[in-house]
């Protein structure tokens, strides 16, 4: 293994996270979840010799993974991928361990049913993203930031009430 | 749930998505390389042994009928349309797969809506099919009568069959065209919405 990759995959499995994490908002279906997962690995991985603020991975994994997943989003009904890759250890279903938090699955439920952009900034807001973070990811102004983030928070919290009566 | 208690409530998210080890992640990005370069290969070489035969076909028919100068340029100009389209269309799959993610979500809308756009725009291959098509039939038909380019044209059965011919072929090549580019309008209008969304 050559020594660019060799970094590339430790700061991967470091953040990793963030990949899952954007691939449980932005898809209900599990193996849906596996492709997108594969394919922001292979555009980060396309993407990282280019990476010259070495101090800004976190923004940059985050840009990718939601440019990525967006990318796929309108396929996911229309084009089923050609097969599954041989002995792929993603297929770990997350759905089914959040199951067993009512408050967590009433969340995602939530965030599932904003618009693409409510779910992309509440995303982020969610992850502790400073405006500037979520301006530098989204490529938004500041305020334009802090008035997204509060349309969003009312959506959701719309949203949240709606499954919550509903129970 | 209230407000404050959204992020605590995500939080817990952390402790349950899944981790791979960075063997696991070494699998799937090689796995990932691998399918994306044999998805590449098997379009090139399905395209390339195509427009290979063809080819050859024309060059067969065409020395076969070497005092029929019309006949002879219909094929030669059908073997340079094959060969741009080829190469067009390798250039055109790679271009269209080979973007790049990693920029600010609006700036990397605006550089996809562009690219797709363009794309779409380009209405050459509304021509060439149709081109195609046409010179195609010719080079059969005329081939297959035995008479000469000329002769062909003095027939009323054959401008029938060639008539027939080009109604179901520009339908064929029409229909499809259309749904490809149905698909993409598609994929356009969304980011476009999620572009004038994102306002400013």
């Amino acid at each position: 293994m050559s020594a660019l990759k060799s970094e590339f995959l430790e700061i991967l499995s470091n953040y990793q996270g963030i990949l899952h994490k954007v691939c449980l908002i932005y898809f209900n279906d599990e193996a849906t979840r596996e492709d997108n997962f594969q394919e922001i690995v292979y555009q980060l991985w396309k993407s990282y010799p280019k990476l010259k603020k070495k101090e800004s991975i976190g923004s940059w994994i985050y840009a990718v993974s939601i440019n990525t997943s967006i990318a796929n989003l309108k396929k996911e009904s229309k084009v089923s991928y050609t097969g599954k890759l041989p002995d792929t250890p993603v297929a770990d279903n997350i759905l089914a361990r959040l199951e067993s938090d009512e408050e967590l699955r009433l969340l995602l439920e939530a965030i599932h049913k904003l618009d693409d952009l409510d779910k992309t900034i509440m995303f982020l807001y969610l992850e502790e993203k400073s405006y500037n973070e979520i301006a530098e990811i989204t490529g938004l102004t500041n305020s334009n930031v802090g008035v997204r983030i509060n349309r969003a928070k009312e959506s959701l919290k719309k949203n949240l009430n709606h499954f919550s009566h509903g129970k | 749930m209230e407000n404050n208690n959204f992020k605590n409530t995500w939080g817990k998210v952390n402790y349950k998505v899944g981790t791979n080890k960075k063997e696991d992640l070494e699998k799937i990005l090689n796995g990932k390389i691998k399918k994306t370069i044999n998805h590449f290969r098997m379009y090139a070489l399905i395209s390339t042994l195509i427009s290979a035969g063809f080819i050859i076909f024309l060059i067969i028919t065409a020395l076969n009928r070497r005092n029929d100068p019309l006949y002879l340029s219909n094929n030669l100009i059908l073997c340079l349309i094959t060969l741009f389209c080829l190469v067009s269309s390798l250039w055109s799959a790679r271009f269209l797969s080979n973007y790049q993610a990693d920029m600010p979500i609006k700036i990397w809308l605006k550089t996809r809506i562009d690219k797709l756009s363009k794309w779409i725009r380009n209405k050459s291959v509304f021509y060439i099919i149709p081109l195609i098509i046409i010179m195609t039939l010719l080079s059969i038909h005329v081939y297959y009568e035995k008479k000469i380019f000329i002769e062909v044209f003095a027939s009323t059965e054959s401008i029938i069959a060639l008539v027939v011919g080009l109604v179901v072929g520009f339908s064929v090549s029409f229909f499809t065209v259309s749904r490809i580019k149905k698909f993409h309008q598609k994929n356009l209008k969304y980011l476009k919405e999620l572009y004038i969304d994102m306002g400013e």
